[in-house]
């Protein structure tokens, strides 16, 4: 029996089934296509721990995050037996809007969260595994989706500070009677962090308007962000075994950058009893400019091996959908995706100065979608929905510079690609308390655009190679008692060929076909409606075919235990909200043969609301373990006075401190 | 979960079960020569007097990557880690000069990770200066000769095909050098060009055929032990 029909017969016979009785987790509006779904409120995401609107996304099951770039960079995402790196195969949209930057300089998918203030996001909802037909480009490994306001009318002011030399200063303003969607808020937050090289310093501004025009809501939104920080990069086990290095320090030069971002999304729509439709346009503005070190003077003995990269961006976008439930039910939309940008990296001594240039280009990139999906109920409790989502890329790219080398008579390079995903979904609720999904469908993630340069001129334009990943998953969720639910999703994931663009030769390389089995189970206990107790686990094997070697970097298990009371009355006029994250990841594959250690910590989060005021107290890393966000294997050199050794050194980027941030919110 | 409990424990075994590349040190011993007394070419004898050689960083390579290992992802100046991996395997770091007349060398402990071995490389240094003298016969002609070279340049390619492994470390890595293949590429027969009594690398052009055979894969050989 294969593994695949292992996985597929271990689902189904898995006990689960469906809903907790509380709301910490409650399942999406829209039905779940998977055990796996998740959709977060307001209350529930005060207890989540994090410290930022990236963490946030620490409530999807299976998904580890690393900091290896400081607090300002992206995170980098690995889920299902994907390494996304910065979001490769991982779709967030907030308020419909795609927050993903196709062709960031920095990596394909680049999700930069830093945008969204956490105490504006009202809703998250986190899907692993293969989309639904709406959802396009990037979402192979998972899917989240944001919708933003303010829960609170009136005046809200929070003060707060932390053990980690942190601080945040946030004002928000939601007219009285206005809906949430109406705000003003700004947000300063920032400071020196634990150990070297962290420090950061972020400003948000958000404003937002709701209104109900002839039966229609209009929302629209306007978000900002000025970031600057430092990356305290990696170190080598060695120098900290020898106590050359602490385990919070940074070599010198290790990196940082500048994040700006703009974003305007502008979204109406209109609710009937058997229709739904939503209009949503969005224009957005990004300036990124990073500097990196990873590997010291192993490969220039003299400078430093430094890189800084900079990219500039504008995107703007429209999409439609609709869904209506008639005698043929139907789910349609399509999507128009702008992106032009401008982007370069170039050689960089150790304090950050660019020294030459390795590469400049300019690219337009279009996609253009549209999907269907058919929702039916052959009987009451049966759902089949067969969709289909159609894609065009298109690429127009031009190369000042490749390779160190400025082009003399830069051609443009036209590119486009043509994109089936079809999908198919059954949803099975053969009583009320047990709910079977199976899914099948294929998903796709587009190339980077400074990987089609090499056109030849002469005004073809060339296929555009587009990585395809095929998968069919299943799934229950089972609710036996008011208080007990469980979850259970089994998956299969291939990628035929693994494309990947190897920003040193420059051109796309083939990985070869992969395939991911795993495993996402959860035990869901609601003791009451305020209290609850969430059990994860997730588990997958990913190999490279043929040669069966293990996918490097993806966790093979991550289990989460996630204790939290929701908003629990304490006497007359207080309420508690608390969560505590408890977390343990498996010894991750490397490259070469090597494995990490196994890792873990736990994280806790309080907040209590009285009147109008609330005081929130975070601890990060209760038990102040050194515990390794990342593990890597290669070649440094960072003492120039040593031989420049060529033998793999493992290296390590550190887990978050032990910190206490407390803060104070007042309300009128 | 009774019926899923098989399963869930062999992907837990899995997930917990990651092999992972332990190190070793492997000592490496320069040898000196059996014999003073070298045959490089037909009818020539050397009998050496002097024989220094000056050495540099001797690194032991694993068999060539697949292409898509170390391809997979982004380079490292944009992600840490995620380059070539691997491709370096052992190492031992440092200058030794060597006298081959005398006794072997202990070069030191190679610092060194589970997995096969398919090559080494080790560099030549110019200071101090490759030194080789004493007294050559020629078609039962003798006369001095006195070879001092420079060479600044990697020998790549060692053979070395071998597995490591922790729990049976090996006992030590040899290095030799085969000088009657290393000067076989010099025209004994040369005159004295420059008439100072001693065939000397300025003499026609054996300077570069000493280089060139002197820095020669198969001028070197590792074994392990």
């Amino acid at each position: 029996m294969s593994p695949l029909t292992l996985t597929l017969l271990a689902a189904a016979w898995a006990e689960d089934p469906p809903e907790p009785s509380a709301e910490a987790v409650v399942e999406a509006p829209r039905p779940a296509q998977s055990a796996s779904d998740r959709r977060f409120d307001r209350a529930a995401l005060d207890t989540l721990t994090g410290r930022s609107t990236d963490e946030l996304l620490r409530g999807m099951p299976g998904l580890h995050m690393s900091a290896h770039g400081g607090q300002g960079k992206a995170y980098q995402y690995y889920l299902r037996g994907f390494d996304t790196v910065h979001g490769a195969g991982l779709a967030v949209r907030v308020e419909g809007a795609p927050l993903n930057e196709i062709s960031n300089v920095h990596g394909q998918g680049y999700l930069d969260l830093h945008l969204i203030p956490m105490s504006l996001v009202r809703t998250l909802t986190v899907s692993p595994g293969l989309a639904r037909p709406e959802e396009g480009d990037l979402a192979v490994a998972g899917s989240a989706t944001m919708d933003l306001g303010l829960e609170r009318e009136g005046l809200t002011v929070t003060v707060g500070g932390g053990t980690d030399r942190t601080g945040l200063v946030t004002l928000g303003h939601r007219p009285l009677g206005a809906a949430p969607g109406s705000f003003l808020l700004a947000e300063v937050q920032g400071g020196e962090g634990v150990g070297e090289s962290r420090a950061h310093r972020h400003l948000r501004g958000a404003a937002g308007v709701e209104r109900e025009v002839q039966g229609r809501t209009l929302r629209g939104m306007i978000l900002a962000h000025d970031g600057v920080f430092e990356s305290p990069g990696v170190l080598t086990e060695a120098d900290l075994a020898a106590g050359e290095v602490g385990f919070y320090d940074a070599y010198p030069g290790s990196g940082g950058g500048r994040s700006r971002r703009a974003l305007g999304v502008l979204r109406l729509s209109r609710v009937e009893a058997d229709r739904r439709r939503q209009w949503t346009a969005y224009a957005a503005a990004r300036g990124l400019s990073l500097h990196q070190n990873f590997t010291g003077a192993l490969y220039d003995p003299a400078l430093g091996d430094g890189a800084s990269q900079t990219h500039h961006a504008l995107t703007g976008g429209l999409r439609v959908e609709g869904q209506r439930r008639a005698a043929l039910p139907i789910d349609a939309g399509a999507e128009l995706r702008l992106d032009g940008l401008r982007q370069a990296e170039d050689h960089a001594d150790l304090a950050g100065e660019p020294l030459d240039r390795r590469f400049e280009a300019e690219a337009g990139v279009v996609n253009l979608g549209a999907w269907l999906a058919a929702p039916l109920h052959p009987l009451p409790w049966l759902l089949i929905a067969p969709g289909l989502r159609a894609d065009a890329l298109g690429y127009a790219v031009r190369a000042a510079v490749e390779g160190g080398v400025r082009v003399d008579d830069p051609q443009t390079a036209l590119a486009w690609a043509p994109v089936l995903s079809p999908k198919l979904t059954l949803t099975a609720s053969p009583t009320d308390t047990l709910r079977l999904f199976t899914t099948a469908g294929r998903g796709f993630r587009s190339p980077e655009a400074r990987g089609l340069t090499e056109g030849d001129g002469d005004g073809d334009s060339e296929r555009a190679p587009v990585t395809q990943v095929q998968s069919a998953e299943l799934g229950a969720s089972f609710d036996p008692l008011p208080w007990l639910g469980l979850r259970a999703a089994s998956y299969a994931t291939f990628v035929s060929n693994e494309l990947m663009f190897d920003h040193t030769a420059g051109r796309f390389l083939s990985g070869g076909p992969t395939r991911r089995l795993g495993l996402d189970a959860a035990l869901l206990l609601r003791p009451t409606p305020h209290l609850g107790l969430d059990l994860e686990l997730s588990l997958c094997d990913g190999k490279l075919r043929g040669a069966e070697t293990p996918l490097p970097y993806a966790p093979r298990a991550l289990v989460a235990a996630r204790l939290w009371s929701m908003r629990l009355p304490i006497g007359a006029t207080a309420q508690l909200s608390a969560g505590a994250r408890l977390w343990w990841m498996g010894p991750r594959p490397l490259p070469g043969g090597f494995a990490s250690q196994p890792t873990g910590a736990i994280d806790l989060t309080l907040r209590v609301d009285r009147g109008d005021l609330s005081l929130d107290l975070d601890l990060d890393n209760v038990l102040g373990q050194e515990w390794r966000d990342g593990e890597f294997m290669y070649a440094s050199r960072w003492d120039l006075n040593a031989a420049p050794s060529e033998l793999a050194a493992r290296h390590i980027t550190a887990g978050a401190p032990r910190a206490a941030r407390l803060s104070l919110t007042w309300r009128r | 979960m009774p019926r899923s409990s098989p399963f869930l424990c062999a992907m837990l075994l899995l997930g917990c079960a990651v092999d992972d590349r332990l190190a070793l040190t492997v000592p490496v011993t320069a040898l000196a020569l059996d014999d003073a007394t070298l045959r490089p070419a037909e009818g020539v004898s050397l009998t050496l007097t002097t024989a220094q050689i000056t050495l540099a960083d001797l690194r032991l390579e694993a068999p060539a990557a697949m292409s898509w290992r170390p391809r997979l992802l982004p380079v490292v100046y944009a992600h840490p880690g995620h380059d070539l991996a691997g491709g370096v395997a052992g190492e031992l770091l440092g200058e030794w000069t060597l006298d081959l007349l005398g006794d072997d060398l202990v070069l030191g402990e190679a610092l060194c990770y589970e997995g096969p071995l398919a090559t080494a490389r080790l560099s030549l240094l110019p200071t101090p200066a490759l030194r080789l003298a004493g007294l050559a016969n020629v078609d039962g002609v003798e006369r001095p000769f006195s070879l001092t070279l420079s060479p600044d340049q990697e020998i790549t390619g060692l053979p070395l095909e071998a597995e490591l492994s922790a729990a049976s470390p090996p006992g030590g890595l040899r290095l030799s050098v085969d000088l009657n293949h290393g000067l076989s590429f010099i025209d004994w027969r040369t005159s004295d060009t420059d008439a100072d009594g001693t065939f000397t690398e300025a003499d026609g052009a054996t300077l570069n055929t000493a280089l060139f055979g002197l820095t020669s894969t198969p001028t070197w050989r590792l074994t392990l032990e």
